[in-house]
């Protein structure tokens, strides 16, 4: 008879590769945006004039990750709160194995 | 013995301390009697009977140490804006370091009935050597993580006592390489904080966090307006960062040298959000979070929380650059910033703050240290058929007796506090973050795999580091991260040791796995498959079924 996968595990894998995604999707923006907006580098010197600050903060921090930030917290909220499954967990058998714990 | 470099608190910050003390040691007694009436005393005393709820996940969950509150505001006070993308990956730990094994976890830890990850790695491996080793290696990397957050609670205590105190150890007596006034904040640290960890268990623990963590966040709600107020607006404490520090407070690298290359912001994407799936004490919490809905929540919690925490502070210690322009030791940025701001009662509570977040640490870390000593030795080596009541006194003497042995190494303290937490941090990842990952999700990972990986990760993230400190001793410097101190890092191409932790570690437990047996089918067929077979019927590491092997080893 063909295997039958954990129904937790499958929601989980699926989970964890979303989330692997969106982890490596925020790592590419924030470093590339950051490096080209905001970072100092041979033939390209910054002053105070680059700064050019939105709502106080330099622009390359404004986009580079506290906007990334907020949209991060925004995916968040839907994807945790919308899109992940209540798996059951199983039961605890802690009890069981607190007795004598050499056989597991 | 008055201290001429020292922070002038009033009184009155010395009293909110004290009451913030005496609330946590409350808690742990309240916690204590409310698990007295829980059945099974391992479970509840370093589990909490797998009841914790969405807030205390996610508040104690959540990535702070004395770090946050002392070597984050230093980074940030000294190298300027780009500390902000140092720490950016905040933005998605909440789902990478709960999302992605939360489920799992829960699910194998209930299933294999484990209480300590080396317990679980035991169970899922099918490998008593390699429980073993996970011990051996959760008690070296996390007594060092603990060294450095006893120092930050020294340091902390020390600065809101009398400048008189030290006198009341007999400071003269003590010689010249110790500090009494530090020895004494050391001493009320130790015995409050190991006093209700013992006392209480996992829950006093988890009470405490939670208590704590709303604690800094209202101590930063505080301190943020405060501050932008002091320094005249963002803009303005930018224009004067940069007229102090140099044109690199305001953008990338950093100021004064190269603190954050992109090499490193690559690295800290992996550090930050990726190798807290790994540490013991994440998965310590994801074995005891109470169903898959309350982990949902939590991953939204934490998210808020790590929004309002860390970019106020980010705000605040660059404001902080130009209302305290010359600071000898920035590490004191933030208890300096905060009583030239506040009102006496005010600064009492933010330096709450810090000091909570060092409390929840330590507290959280001495059980799992005294877990390992009590369930990973002392049950399955000395006393297998232990009593409750002789399991129950184990715990409290081992939870007291490791609080006491890493007191007394913190009393000739290290300079090295942010440097030792990220250390301590990037072996243990790379040690058990694989072996974590690859149980959960692949079938054909074999105990030897894990040990391969496990060893592999540690090791390179050790060698990096010792190679590090060897080159730093030496006075080379490779101008890029931290000013070396004598202990540091060695960034081979540009990247955190951890990060050539994590990519070896992964090489070697993949590979090995493939090469060596293939772990048995009955074994990993009741871990992975619907309709598991019963764990009586299942088998176990010896090959028999667990109900004919009870008392065979």
């Amino acid at each position: 008879m063909p295997k039958r996968e954990d129904s937790l595990l499958r929601n989980a894998r699926r989970e964890a590769i979303i989330i692997g995604l969106v982890w490596l999707a925020a790592t590419v923006y924030c470093c590339v945006a950051s490096y080209v907006l905001g970072y100092d580098r041979p033939g390209r010197p910054l002053g105070v004039e680059d700064v050019r600050p939105i709502f106080g903060v330099p622009r390359w921090v404004f986009w580079g990750y506290l906007v990334p930030w907020a949209v991060c917290g925004v995916f968040t909220f839907w994807f945790a709160g919308f899109y992940m499954v209540d798996d059951d967990l199983g039961s605890d058998h802690a009890e069981e194995m607190a007795e004598d714990p050499r056989d597991v | 013995m008055s201290r001429p470099d020292a922070i002038e608190a009033h009184p009155a910050t010395l009293v909110a301390l004290v009451a913030f003390t005496l609330i946590s040691l409350g808690l742990g007694v309240v916690a204590n009697l409310v698990a007295s009436k829980r059945a099974g005393f391992l479970t509840k005393y370093f589990l909490g009977s797998r009841s914790l709820g969405a807030f205390a996940v996610a508040l104690t969950a959540a990535v702070m140490s004395g770090g946050t509150f002392v070597g984050f505001p230093s980074f940030v006070y000294q190298y300027g804006w780009v500390v902000g993308l140092w720490i950016a990956s905040y933005m998605v730990a909440p789902l990478t370091i709960l999302g992605i094994l939360g489920k799992r976890i829960g699910q194998l830890a209930r299933r294999t009935g484990a209480i300590t990850l080396p317990d679980l790695f035991r169970a899922r491996y099918a490998s008593p050597a390699l429980g073993l080793i996970t011990s051996l290696l959760i008690m070296f990397f996390l007594s060092c993580f603990l060294v450095a957050q006893f120092k930050a609670g020294g340091v902390l205590m020390k600065i809101v006592l009398p400048a008189s105190a030290g006198d009341w150890l007999g400071a003269d007596g003590l010689g010249a390489k110790l500090d009494a006034a530090y020895l004494l904040g050391l001493l009320i640290f130790t015995a409050t904080v190991v006093a209700y960890t013992a006392f209480g268990g996992f829950l006093a623990a988890v009470w405490t966090d939670v208590f704590q963590s709303i604690v800094m966040a209202v101590g930063v709600m505080i301190l943020l307006p405060l501050a932008l107020h002091a320094a005249g607006g963002m803009e303005q404490a930018t224009t004067a960062g940069m007229k102090i520090a140099g044109d690199g407070f305001a953008f990338g690298p950093g100021a004064g040298r190269a603190f954050h290359p992109m090499g490193l912001a690559f690295s800290f994407f992996v550090m930050w959000a990726i190798t807290g799936m790994g540490q013991p004490s994440t998965m310590v919490r994801l074995m005891a979070f109470r169903d898959s809905r309350t982990l949902r929540y939590s991953i939204i919690y934490q998210c808020f929380y790590n929004a309002i925490v860390y970019i106020p502070l980010i705000f605040i210690f660059v404001a902080a650059r130009s209302i305290l322009p010359g600071l000898e030791n920035p590490d004191e940025a933030m208890p300096r910033l905060v009583i030239r701001l506040s009102n006496p009662y005010w600064a009492g509570l933010v330096l709450a703050a810090p000091y909570g977040a060092v409390m929840s640490t330590v507290s959280g870390f001495l059980l799992i240290i005294a877990s390992g000593i009590v369930r990973d030795v002392y049950q399955r080596f000395i006393r297998p058929h232990a009593t409750e009541r002789e399991l129950a006194k184990a715990s409290y003497v081992a939870t007291i007796a490791v609080g006491v042995c890493v007191a007394l190494v913190a009393t000739y303290p290290p300079k090295f506090l942010q440097l030792i937490i990220v250390f301590a941090s990037s072996g243990m990842a790379a040690a058990f973050l694989v072996p974590g990952l690859m149980g959960a999700f692949w079938r054909r990972a074999s105990a030897a795999g894990a040990l391969a990986a496990m060893i592999a990760g540690s090791g390179v993230t050790l060698a990096l580091y010792a190679y590090g400190s060897y080159l730093g001793l030496q006075g080379f410097d490779q101008n890029i991260g931290p000013k070396p101190t004598g202990f540091g890092a060695y960034y081979l191409l540009g990247l955190e040791p951890g990060v050539w932790g994590l990519l070896v570690s992964l090489l070697a437990g993949v590979s090995v796995s493939l090469v060596t047996r293939p772990p048995e089918p009955k074994h990993v067929a009741w871990l992975f498959d619907a309709d598991a077979p019963d764990l009586l019927a299942a088998p176990t590491p010896h090959g028999q079924n667990r109900s004919a092997d009870v008392t065979s080893t």
